[in-house]
Parts: structure tokens; C-alpha cells; sequence
């Protein structure tokens, strides 16, 4: 009794401003904590608060200095085991959950399977909504690795996006939530992707896909590509020999609208164009049809011109932008159609990941000596160094190398930008205001059967230019990762040889050794 | 720490001169060899990702019998008063002995490193996935041998050590199987976080990410002082 009103009456004023400070320290350190683990950055207010609760806290502790040393150890020896071991425990949850805020990913595997492209992150960054991942993969027997394949994927892009949400559903082992789910039947192999009511269905699993249809489902509009119809250009509804069926279809599943565009029905441009292609134009184009194509350009269309040999070539859309298209025909000695083959693509966005494509019958596409002001004209194709432009184009000629002909490599496709000149996803609200235009000699490369030929990137090429053109810059070509094909055929003996070593060999050998032992002690 | 490693010495010995250790081992080795032979005949991949979720399983199983007698043993003989009366203090007992039956683990991983080699032979799989499995692997290994740790050092009865320790493994093993019925939600996220096997997907894919290691360091050093704990426990009394 006597000794609590001692201690009352030592209680200086020096000593109620620590105590003041330690209750102050505790109640800041708490609100900081709780503030950091709220938001997932630290604020320069928040850490103000954890700053002033850890100076409060050192001021506690010099200025009772004399009492923490009497009371410290009694605490801890009366703290029993149970309060010891829930503070272990949030303690350690509480590290955790930092680490689950922050954390590293190392990918070991040799193609960086489990890393999601740049392009894929900047799409997670921008989603506004949520959206919804559903799988339907075996997670069993031949094909499980498919369904593995196909959460592992989606687990990445919910990493990657606290929007993204995933579940998967095996249709064989839990029919019932897979018809709940779909509202009747539904097959495996397939992945939905919903948001804000919209579906669409990757059936080829890929980052490529699972992207472009994110980006297809939380896109409310489609951009329009008009293809120009009229001049003898190519067919967008054939898939036969020369048509643009496919590239058209492809550019569907790109999330695309895709429309013929007659010139002589409308005054200008539509206003909802996002690209137009003009895909090698027999006939030529008769000059107001110029003229609207040109005004349409100056005020910052987007064109992809294909100019075939042999065809006129609408000075209007070429020579204002500083591009000269010859007149001849690519050929390459090497290829025994004679097929203009670049082997390394110039670099540019649109063809960074490309590698060797044909352009079968092609003209030669180059810049100007000297472009317009304000023009920027860029190669992004050449031909070898071994193919010439061929001028001799009457039939009957012979092919062959002349003084009249212009050795390669020889420019197969260039870029043309007018305004902000350069083409990063950031800068696409100054970008809309600017001119593109791609002029390619040729355009064989993007029709039947040149556009399903695989191995060789120049259907890439075409899809590209137009995602650029587009400006859907994410949307270009993100490389297909696909886990290399680590198969094994064991022969008999090879077989037998590892039954042998691994379930006989070496268990009884480590059964011996045990014996061994035993009968050693004994 | 030199009276932790010899006490980890001394561990190490007693396995290596129990018969039940060499048991264990061989059953081990007979199961992954079994499965990796079938796993490989079936999918004639060169990969050992298959083998590694087989494994898991079957350490889920025997590690328990790795570490029931660690200080039951001592318990029961009544070895622990001579332990107690040593001049060691209860963290080196604990730490040199859960890296007794570690070093032993370690010695039975190595074992397995066959299945790799053979692959390599007959194939060309991708090494990077191999590495992380095998940090997987002991991660695990090791999370398993904190948790028979901490049920040995509650008892001095070996069966009721064993079977406490495969309970709680396997609870922590599949805990986020409660929270997998539907979509992802914050109870299925964090039963997610908690699984054992959730945590060690990610080691055979080939990726190696920060929160698994957290965890299972988490885990591991939360057991060991669990089991510190319980044998201070014993000493008070």
C-alpha cells in the first residue's frame, strides 16, 4: 500500500510526459501499420505517422528509462507460452502478408514459360473491370497436363492483376458445376473469359489468345478496318488462291470489324475508320478516289497501301509521302519460284520479334532520297543482297541480272509517320492526331494460301502492321510460348534398364546396407 | 552452436545405424522409383514434375516415421534428464536435432537424384525446373520434419508423435481443397496460402517465388520454437 503511493508521489512531470509519449507512440505505430496494410504503398503521410510513433517510442524509453529496466524482465517471465505463441503466429502473419504484397518471381524454365509478356501486363494494367477466368480442362489422365497448362496461365494473369479471377472446372470429374456454370453441356479444352456480360472463348490456349481475348471482352467497341473495293483490289470474301478470306477472318479474331469501303458511294472517308487497306489494286484508282484517300491521310488516317508490279501505282497516296515504289519485280535467285525472301526484318515495333518471310511477287518499296517536311520514312523490309528489281516485266523476257537493273537488297515495305513521329502506347491520345502509313510491294504475302503458310512470319507481318496501325499496339504479336517438346522413347532395353536401377537396384541396395548395419550392431 | 552440431552428429549416427531409417529410405526409394518409371512409361515426357508431386505425397506419408523418435525416444528411455542436466540449452537440443534428421533427409534426396540423371541420359528436359524442384523438395522435406518435430516433442509415446504429425501435415496439406469448390474468393485465397501443396506448385513448374520460400521459412521456424518451447515445458515441470 505504502509503496504504490510512493510511487505515485514520485511521479514527476517529466515522467507523466513519457507515459503520455508511450500510449501516443503505441496508437501511432498501430494506425501507421494498419494504414500500410490497407493501402499497398506507403504514403509519404503514412510513413510521417510511423515516423512520429517510432520517435515517440524512443522518447518513451529514455525518459522511463528506469522503469522499463525495473519492469521489462518481470513482463517477459510472466508473458505465459500461449501469448508467446500467438505472437509468434502475427508476427510471422504478419510477414507474410508482406510478402505477399511483395514479392519476386524467379522463372527457371528455359522459355520463360510461367513470365507474362510486357504486353500482356500493360493490358492487366489498364482493366477498369473485373473479369472473370473460367477453364474447363481435365485435371486428370492423358490431357490433365493441357488443364495444368491452362491454370497455371491463369494463376499468372491473376497474379498479375487483382481483377483477373480464375477458377477451374474439370467437366469429367464434376459435371455438375461444369453444366451450373455453362447453363447446359459443355466441352473441355476450352477457357471463358467474361466481363461486364460479355464472353468470349479461347479454345487454343496461349498467352496471345488468353490476351486478345481480355482485351476483346472488356472492350466495349470494335475498330472498323475497311478494306477499298473497286479497283480490281483483292477479295476479301474468297479464301481461294489470291483471296483475303483468311487475313480478313484473322483480323476478326484480332476483335476487329471488317467492311468493304466503294469510294464512288460516299464523300469521304467514314469517320469510325480505323484502318483502311488498300490490297493491290488491279486496276488502278481513278483520281477523286485518290483525292479522298489523300485527304484522308493528311488528316491523320491510318492506310496500309499493297502495291502489286505490274499495276498503277496511286501517285497521290505515295508521292506527297515521301515513298518511291519502282517499277520491277523482287526476284531472288535462291528461291526457285524466284520469291523475294528478307531474311532479317529492319527494326521497328511492328517486326522486332519477326524473323524470315516471303513476298512472293513483289516490287520494290523505298524512301525517298529526301522526304517532306515533318515526314519521317522508315524501311521495314529489304530484300537480299543477292536479289535485283528485274525491269524486263513483258512476257516472254528472260529473267536475268541487266545493267538496267538495280541490284539489292531492295526496300520491300517502309513506314511513313507524320506528326508525333514516335509510336509508344503512352502517347496514343497525341498519336491519334498523327498519320500512318505502310506501303508494302506487294501483297500476295497476305492472301490465300501465303497467309496460312506457317514457319514463315509474313502472315505475323500483315496482322502486325495493322495492330499498329490500329494503334492496338498491345495487341502485337506477343511470341507463342509453347513448352518445348521434351518427349522420350525408351527402347525395350533402355526401359527395362531404368525398372531395374530405380525400383530394384538401388531401394534394396539401401535394404542391404541396412542389414548390414543390424547385423554389424548385433 | 557447437553443442547443436553435436548433438546433430549424434543424430545423424543413430540413423544411420537404425534399421527403421534404412527401411524408410528403401520404401522411399522403391515408391518414387515406381512411379517415376510408370509416370515416364505413360507420358514419355522428359520431365520430372510428375515424380516430384509423387514424391511429395509419399514424404507425406513416411516422414513422419523420420522423426517420431527424435525426442519421444529420449522421453520415453528417460535420456531427456541427461540432456537436461547437460550443459546445452533447449534450443541447441531442438536445433541439432531437427538438423540431424535434415542431414538424413538431404541423404535420402540425394539418393533420388538418379531420376534426373536418367532423364538427362534419355533426354533433353529443361534443367531450370529440375533445380527449383528439388529446392521445393527440401523446402517441404523440411517443413514435414519441423511439423514431427514439434508432435515428438509433445510426447513420449513414438505411434501418437507419428500420427499427430501426418494429421497435421495432411490437414496443412490439403487445406485449400475446403476453398476450391468455387471461384477464388479472400477464405479460399488465404486456405490457398496456407496449403502445403499450393505452396509447392509452384517449386515444380520451374518458378521460384518469395512467398513460398517466406512461408516455409515461417513454418519451419515457427515448429522449431513450438518444439523449444514444449521441451522447456518439460524441464519447468
Amino acid at each position: 500500500m505504502s509503496s504504490t503511493r510512493m510511487h505515485h508521489i514520485e511521479l514527476s512531470g517529466r515522467d507523466r510526459v513519457g507515459i503520455a509519449l508511450g500510449w501516443a507512440s503505441l496508437v501511432l505505430l498501430l494506425a501507421g501499420l494498419i494504414w500500410w496494410a490497407g493501402e499497398s504503398v506507403l504514403s509519404r503521410w503514412n510513413w510521417l505517422v510511423l515516423g512520429a510513433g517510432a520517435a515517440s517510442a524512443v522518447a518513451y524509453l529514455i525518459l522511463r528509462k528506469g522503469a522499463v529496466a525495473d519492469t521489462l524482465p518481470r513482463l517477459l517471465q510472466n508473458l505465459n507460452t500461449g501469448a508467446f505463441i500467438l505472437l509468434l503466429l502475427a508476427i510471422l502473419g504478419f510477414v507474410n502478408y508482406i510478402a505477399m504484397r511483395h514479392y519476386g518471381q524467379l522463372d527457371l524454365t528455359k522459355q520463360r514459360l510461367y513470365s507474362l509478356s510486357p504486353q500482356t501486363k500493360e493490358v492487366l494494367k489498364g482493366l477498369k473491370g473485373e473479369v472473370e477466368l473460367t477453364g474447363f480442362y481435365q485435371l486428370a489422365g492423358r490431357s490433365a497436363s493441357e488443364g495444368f497448362r491452362a491454370r497455371d496461365l491463369m494463376r499468372q494473369y491473376h497474379d498479375a492483376s487483382k481483377q483477373v479471377k480464375f477458377e477451374i472446372i474439370d467437366p469429367v470429374a464434376d459435371p455438375a458445376r461444369a453444366t451450373a456454370k455453362a447453363g447446359g453441356s459443355v466441352y473441355s479444352q476450352q477457357l471463358w473469359v467474361e466481363s461486364g456480360g460479355r464472353k468470349e472463348t479461347v479454345y487454343t490456349l496461349g498467352e496471345q489468345e488468353l490476351t486478345s481475348a481480355i482485351l476483346k471482352a472488356t472492350r466495349p467497341q470494335k475498330k472498323k478496318v475497311y478494306f477499298l473495293f473497286g479497283h480490281g483490289e483483292r477479295d476479301i470474301e474468297s479464301s481461294e488462291q489470291g483471296g483475303m478470306g483468311p487475313a480478313r477472318s484473322g483480323l476478326e479474331d484480332f476483335n476487329y470489324e471488317t467492311s468493304k469501303l466503294v469510294l464512288r458511294t460516299v464523300k469521304e472517308i467514314p469517320k469510325d475508320a480505323a484502318v483502311i487497306v488498300v490490297a493491290g489494286p488491279k486496276n488502278g484508282i481513278p483520281d477523286d478516289d485518290q483525292e479522298k484517300l489523300a485527304k484522308y491521310l493528311e488528316a491523320g488516317g491510318k492506310m496500309l497501301l499493297m502495291a502489286d508490279p505490274l499495276t498503277p501505282v496511286p501517285e497521290k497516296l505515295v508521292k506527297p509521302w515521301g515513298v518511291e515504289v519502282g517499277n520491277n519485280l523482287v526476284y531472288d535467285p535462291r528461291d526457285p519460284r524466284g520469291f523475294a525472301i528478307v531474311e532479317k526484318f529492319e527494326f521497328h515495333q511492328m517486326t522486332k520479334d519477326l524473323q524470315v518471310a516471303y513476298f512472293p511477287i513483289a516490287r520494290s518499296v523505298e524512301a525517298a532520297a529526301t522526304p517532306p517536311a515533318g515526314v519521317t520514312v522508315e524501311p521495314l523490309a529489304k530484300s537480299s543482297g543477292v536479289s535485283w528489281g528485274e525491269t524486263k516485266l513483258s512476257g516472254g523476257a528472260t529473267i536475268q541480272r541487266d545493267a538496267a537493273d538495280k541490284n539489292g537488297p531492295l526496300g520491300l515495305a517502309v513506314v511513313v509517320t507524320k506528326g508525333s513521329a514516335s509510336d509508344t502506347p503512352e502517347q496514343t491520345g497525341e498519336a491519334k492526331k498523327s498519320t500512318r502509313l505502310v506501303v508494302v510491294g506487294d501483297s500476295d504475302f497476305a492472301t490465300a494460301p501465303f497467309i496460312s503458310v506457317m514457319g514463315t512470319d509474313g502472315p505475323l507481318f500483315f496482322f502486325n502492321i495493322i495492330n499498329w496501325l490500329a494503334e492496338e499496339e498491345a495487341l502485337v504479336s506477343i511470341p507463342p510460348k509453347t513448352p518445348e517438346n521434351n518427349q522420350v522413347f525408351l527402347g525395350a532395353s533402355q526401359s527395362r534398364f531404368i525398372l531395374i536401377t530405380t525400383v530394384f537396384i538401388i531401394p534394396i541396395g539401401v535394404l542391404l546396407s541396412g542389414v548390414l548395419v543390424w547385423w554389424r550392431r548385433r | 552452436m557447437k553443442n547443436a552440431l553435436i548433438i546433430m552428429q549424434r543424430e545423424l549416427r543413430s540413423y544411420f545405424t537404425s534399421t527403421i531409417a534404412y527401411t524408410v529410405a528403401a520404401f522411399f526409394l522403391v515408391v518414387c522409383g515406381y512411379l517415376f518409371f510408370a509416370t515416364l512409361k505413360l507420358t514419355q515426357e522428359a520431365t520430372i514434375r510428375y515424380l516430384l508431386h509423387n514424391a511429395a505425397v509419399t514424404l507425406l506419408l513416411i516422414s513422419p516415421a523420420m522423426t517420431m523418435r527424435l525426442i519421444a525416444e529420449e522421453r520415453r528411455t528417460g535420456t531427456i534428464e541427461l540432456l537436461m542436466t547437460s550443459p546445452v540449452t533447449d534450443a541447441q537440443v531442438i536445433i541439432g536435432k531437427y538438423l540431424g534428421s535434415l542431414g538424413f533427409y538431404v541423404a535420402m534426396l540425394l539418393l533420388t537424384l538418379q531420376y534426373p540423371l536418367i532423364l538427362l541420359r534419355v533426354g533433353a528436359p529443361d534443367k531450370g525446373p529440375m533445380l527449383t524442384g528439388y529446392l521445393g523438395l527440401l523446402l517441404l522435406g523440411a517443413g514435414f520434419l519441423a511439423i514431427g518435430l514439434v508432435a515428438s516433442s509433445l510426447t513420449k509415446n513414438q505411434i501418437v508423435a507419428a500420427v499427430g504429425a501426418f494429421a497435421v501435415m495432411l490437414l496443412l496439406w490439403i487445406v485449400s481443397w475446403v476453398g476450391s469448390g468455387g471461384a477464388t474468393t479472400f477464405w479460399s485465397e488465404v486456405l490457398r496460402n496456407l496449403s502445403m501443396l499450393d505452396r509447392f506448385e509452384n517449386f515444380t513448374k520451374g518458378v521460384i517465388d518469395t512467398r513460398d520460400v517466406v512461408f516455409f521459412l515461417s513454418l519451419i521456424g515457427f515448429c522449431l520454437f513450438l518444439s523449444v518451447r514444449a521441451l522447456s515445458a518439460t524441464k519447468a515441470r
